[in-house]
């Protein structure tokens, strides 16, 4: 397993309570130009006995769901973490503008 | 459109927790199979698709180990041809671990449960995805003709 990272920008989010879809419009070297990621709320489906244990993965979720939106409205370039095979995002930055 | 597109997937990979069984699975490309051969199974899937009003380059990154390997798949109304070969410019690319494509391949798994559980990359036009599915999809599954 090898963790790589996808930059350019979010073109279009999609998020539903445990999931959120995430479309990247890559860097224009890039071949294809577009790719899909998918945010999961992990505790989904997890018996309600464990779900605390999990609770950080909900704010994992809730944190990468709210860059994802003010990367979208701002227009602002991402870097997604992701395995070389997987389009499940593991972090996802805003890389701010540079300059003032 | 898009967002149509995106809609269709992730109804697919909600209702895949639920119903697993209903997510279209491929029909088998795998009756020739030959041992650590993966060429045949482009070659059925080419086969099946005929041909298709949309024209296309599908790209198939296969990673077994440390290796990368690459199929393509020319879609166009005088029917789909493989190849066994790396384009430049695919206009769909679907990125997956050998194991996982056999999975999908023998239809034992449902492409949309493969990228649902991470087990795949899809980049550029999810239409010829979605066109690949549908023409190649067993009679299990309905989810495709419902999006």
């Amino acid at each position: 397993m090898a963790f790589v990272d996808t930059f350019g920008f979010v073109e279009n989010l999609k998020v539903g309570s445990t999931y959120g879809w995430i479309e990247i419009r890559k860097d224009p070297s890039e071949v294809p130009p577009t790719e899909l990621f998918v945010i999961w709320d992990l505790r989904f489906n997890v018996p309600e006995d464990e779900a605390d244990l999990l609770a950080t993965d909900w704010i994992r979720f809730s944190m990468q769901v709210s860059l994802a939106r003010e990367a979208l409205i701002g227009r602002l370039r991402v870097r997604v973490n992701h395995d070389e095979d997987s389009e499940i995002v593991e972090a996802l930055e805003i890389q701010a503008p540079t300059g003032s | 459109v898009l967002r149509y597109i995106l809609s269709v997937f992730m109804v697919a990979a909600v209702l895949a927790e639920a119903r697993e069984e209903s997510l279209p699975k491929f029909r088998s490309l795998t009756e020739r199979r030959k041992k650590n051969d993966l060429s045949h199974t482009f070659q059925r899937m080419a086969e099946f698709l005929g041909g298709t009003e949309e024209r296309g380059w599908v790209q198939f990154r296969i990673r077994n180990g440390e290796e990368w390997r690459y199929w393509c798949l020319e879609l166009g109304p005088e029917g789909a041809k493989a190849h066994s070969k790396r384009t430049t410019s695919p206009d769909f690319e679907v990125v997956t671990p050998a194991g996982t494509w056999w999975q999908i391949a023998e239809g034992s798994i449902s492409p949309l449960e493969a990228l649902g559980q991470g087990k795949m990359r899809i980049r550029g036009d999810v239409r010829l995805g979605r066109l690949i599915l549908r023409r190649l999809a067993s009679q299990e599954g309905s989810l495709v003709d419902m999006c």
